[in-house]
């Protein structure tokens, strides 16, 4: 009688963890710009991954480096090989959590200014940051918004000495998901 | 006692679960995107090695203006200024109609040639979800020659100015630091200087470039070349060794070469000094790319 009991409890608790679906895309928006006087050098990728577990504010963000297009001719062989070595450190991630999510439910229209926290992982290095973000949900379809400052020597991407006045130090960012439950 | 202690194992997995639901999460995630294709990129630093093209393309909508310089033999000494009076040039606009197909429109001195080519990217080299060993760009290439010949005979048809040339770039990035390229090449002259000279003429090409720091490359390019034309004029393989730097928008090279000419009959065909004795000459390319509707950046 006991085991019978345990075990529904654990099939309860287990129901639970895999309880609400989870909210992912394969096409968030990711984009980058890097100003100087010398020179503008942006570029964006269409095939940023996220999945969010609304259940626990839970983020996860994954940004394939050599998805992005770089306008600028030749800059995307340099944003590979020189800045972001993508044949060692091919991904970018940020793994964290959404606060301000709670006693929400993201079935209602609206917009909900949430907090970011976590691990953001570039070039291999971690840095923990927290940043506001927006949520939006409107005919039940979800999506977030961040923007942000990198700072290049957080992340241990060295500049060249010969180009040092073309690359900025802080570039900014804009991240945009929209994310759907996944089926 | 049995079943408490089976219960507390149970309360530790749970937690243990719940604990690791971060890293479920992150490996959910890429379950859902899959293996990408991972693309090589700069096998080379432009779409040109030294004098030949590389198997790279400009993107799409990019434009490029190319100037290559051959300068006179170095060996003429200090009353030529060591070849430096003596040029011949090649200008040259490219344009990509897409990420895989470049056309492209030249004007040289030798021989007072209009050039114009196509070339389309086939095969990119790439690991990941699509195994690619090697880049495969094919290029066709023709050149009309304005200048008249000398004997008037031979100015009648148009068409005996033309010459075709096409090539295959079969590329391979080892490393970061060496990549490959073998050019089987094809041309094809409408007229030719005189009966015994050949109107066909295979060779095969071998280029290579090697990093040497950041935007620093040094590049070789070398022609066998199947049968020389005629008996009475010497011809050599080309061969040209040199220096490839890239900035975002320009790529130079600077280099040695025994090759007078700069389009591929004048190139690879008819070559008439030999490297080995010292006759080589400096060649010089700058190239300057741009490109056109630009996507304004998003928000």
């Amino acid at each position: 009688m006991k085991i019978k009991l345990l075990f529904l409890a654990f099939l309860f608790v287990l129901g639970l963890n895999s309880y609400g679906a989870k909210y992912i895309t394969k096409t968030g928006y990711a984009y980058f710009k890097s100003h100087t006087d010398a020179i503008d050098i942006d570029g964006s990728n269409r095939n940023v991954a996220a999945i969010i577990d609304p259940a626990t504010g839970e983020i996860v963000v994954i940004v394939l480096i050599k998805a992005f297009d770089l306008p600028l001719a030749t800059a995307k062989e340099h944003f590979n090989e020189t800045y972001m070595e993508s044949d060692k450190f091919p991904k970018a991630t940020f793994k964290g959590k959404l606060t301000g999510l709670e006693g929400k439910t993201l079935a209602v229209d609206g917009e909900y200014p949430v907090t970011a926290e976590g691990t953001l992982t570039i070039h291999g290095k971690n840095q923990e940051i927290k940043q506001k973000a927006t949520m939006k949900v409107k005919n039940g379809e979800v999506s977030g918004s961040c923007k942000f400052q990198v700072n290049i020597n957080d992340y241990g991407i060295v500049v060249p000495a010969d180009v040092k006045n073309r690359v900025a130090q802080v570039v900014d960012v804009v991240v945009e998901l929209s994310v759907k439950p996944q089926e | 006692m049995c079943t408490k202690r089976f219960a507390l194992l149970l309360v530790a997995l749970m937690v243990s679960f719940a604990a690791f639901s971060q890293d479920d999460l992150e490996n959910m995630l890429l379950g859902e995107m899959g293996e990408p294709i991972d693309y090589t990129i700069g096998t080379f630093l432009s779409p040109h090695i030294l004098n030949n093209h590389s198997s790279e393309l400009i993107g799409k909508n990019g434009i490029s203006f190319r100037v290559a310089h051959k300068f006179g033999k170095i060996n003429s000494g200090p009353s030529h200024f060591y070849g430096f009076d003596d040029s011949n040039s090649f200008l040259e606009a490219d344009y990509a109609i897409a990420d895989w197909w470049n056309i492209g429109i030249g004007r040289a001195t030798l021989d007072e040639q209009v050039a114009g080519y196509t070339k389309f990217r086939l095969l990119r080299q790439s690991t990941g979800a699509r195994v690619m060993p090697v880049s495969l760009s094919l290029i066709a290439n023709a050149e009309y020659a304005t200048q008249n010949f000398d004997n008037e005979e031979r100015n009648k048809n148009k068409e005996d100015r033309l010459i075709y040339s096409s090539q295959l770039l079969i590329s391979r990035k080892f490393s970061n630091i060496l990549s490959v390229q073998v050019m089987p090449t094809f041309i094809h002259r409408n007229l030719v200087a005189t009966k015994s000279d050949k109107n066909d003429v295979a060779a095969l090409g071998l280029g290579a470039s090697c990093k040497v720091y950041s935007n620093f490359r040094v590049n070789a390019e070398y022609f066998f070349v199947q049968e020389h034309n005629t008996p009475s004029v010497e011809y050599f393989n080309p061969l040209s060794l040199g220096l490839c730097y890239q900035t975002s928008r320009h790529a130079f090279e600077v280099y040695v070469t025994n090759a007078q000419g700069i389009t591929d009959n004048s190139y690879i065909a008819n070559t008439t000094n030999d490297f080995f004795k010292g006759d080589v000459r400096i060649g010089f390319n700058v190239s300057t790319v741009f490109t056109l509707g630009r996507k304004t950046a998003a928000n």
